[in-house]
């Protein structure tokens, strides 16, 4: 991959896997953050993944371990990015979306991992499969406790559709 | 399940939220920084073989130093304890995993906790064990994730909060992560694999 090949794959992607990010982890500045670390390893280690085919799956994994490994080790203290604050005229997310991340942090991050890449990023079960290293039967049945928890969860709030409350925003991540 | 709730459509509306809110930095400042790390990298394995050249100097120097000396009879692998090798983290990961039952917890000079570690092997979905079983002393401040442990609902702990629950026999299984020192950082309780 060269440097225009990579600037084009970078532009072209590097949004698209921050909301992904985001929708795992629940924290924007932290998935702008490992998602950017996980391109420079990309262009550090450009020969690798020139080879394995699937750059955009290689950054979002890395970036997901990135993301794993600050949890643990700044888990009791503020992370660096927390203290600085969020960047400037950036809008505060919405409330319904403040709910959702909410809900997505009280089930564990194995099930939201698997949760966004079969419904926000469109993997079949065997490439979820594939991208968390775990056996077909395994995603589906994170997948399906997930989505109970979730469903329990947002029950009675403004994202339970009983309410009434359903939110038309559609905007492919 | 999902249709219910409306995921989908609900997960494109925050990751859309997400990437609008984003200020990524430009490509050549992500290629430049590539760039240090690899120049880094380098430099590390270089300086890395320069050590190595001159342990197996310093060694072989001392080898012929002994001349005649007998060398020591080594130690016979016992078949029944397997030794154990800490698990390293791949290239550009942090951690690596052992699978295997945390028990006999017991605290231990105040601040560490003492635990044996039944390793495990997941196959198809089950684990087996792998014949490997070792004891380790963690700091009680070690990140412990658990669900079912503590009663259904996920949550952070830390190994010193959790001693009581797990100095009974092998039950509750684990995932491990050790660093590149073979430290270990965290545990992850992995509830849903099921043990042959």
């Amino acid at each position: 991959m060269d440097e225009q090949a990579f600037d084009a794959f970078y532009a072209g992607s590097v949004g698209r896997l921050i909301g992904q990010l985001y929708a795992m982890i629940g924290d924007r500045a932290e998935a702008q953050d490992v998602v950017q670390e996980a391109f420079v390893r990309a262009w550090e280690r450009r020969g690798q993944l020139d080879k394995d085919g699937a750059p955009e799956a290689w950054v979002r994994t890395v970036a997901y371990r990135l993301a794993v490994s600050r949890w643990r080790r700044v888990r009791t203290s503020l992370s660096f990015a927390k203290r600085q604050g969020p960047p400037p005229n950036v809008p505060p997310p919405a409330d319904h979306h403040v709910l959702l991340v909410e809900a997505l942090k009280q089930i564990p991050a194995a099930q939201r991992r698997v949760i966004v890449l079969h419904h926000l990023c469109d993997l079949e079960v065997k490439q979820v499969a594939e991208e968390t290293g775990s056996p077909v039967g395994t995603v589906k049945a994170q997948l399906s406790r997930g989505r109970a928890a979730l469903a329990k969860i947002l029950a009675d709030t403004e994202l339970d559709p009983r309410t009434g409350g359903r939110v038309s925003e559609v905007e492919r991540g | 399940m999902a249709d219910d709730i409306g995921l989908d459509e609900r997960l494109a509306g925050l990751a859309a939220e997400g990437r609008r809110s984003a200020v990524p930095l430009a490509a050549e400042t992500i290629r430049a920084r590539g760039d240090r790390r690899r120049r880094r990298r380098r430099a590390a394995q270089a300086s890395g073989g320069v050590l190595l050249a001159a342990a197996v100097i310093a060694g072989g120097l001392t080898l012929f130093g002994r001349g005649e000396e007998k060398a020591p009879t080594a130690a016979k692998p016992s078949a029944s304890a397997p030794l154990f090798v800490p698990p390293t983290p791949g290239p550009g990961e942090e951690y690596a995993a052992e699978l295997g039952y945390v028990y006999g917890a017991k605290a231990v000079d105040g601040d560490r906790v003492r635990v044996t570690v039944k390793q495990l092997e997941e196959k198809n979905g089950t684990a087996v064990p792998t014949g490997v079983v070792h004891q380790l002393t963690l700091d009680s401040f070690t990140a412990v994730e658990v669900e079912t442990l503590t009663g259904g609902r996920p949550g952070d702990a830390r190994i010193g909060d959790v001693v009581d629950l797990l100095k009974g026999g092998p039950e509750w299984v684990f995932a491990l992560d050790y660093d590149a020192e073979g430290r270990v950082r965290s545990l992850r309780e992995v509830y849903w694999l099921t043990v042959k």
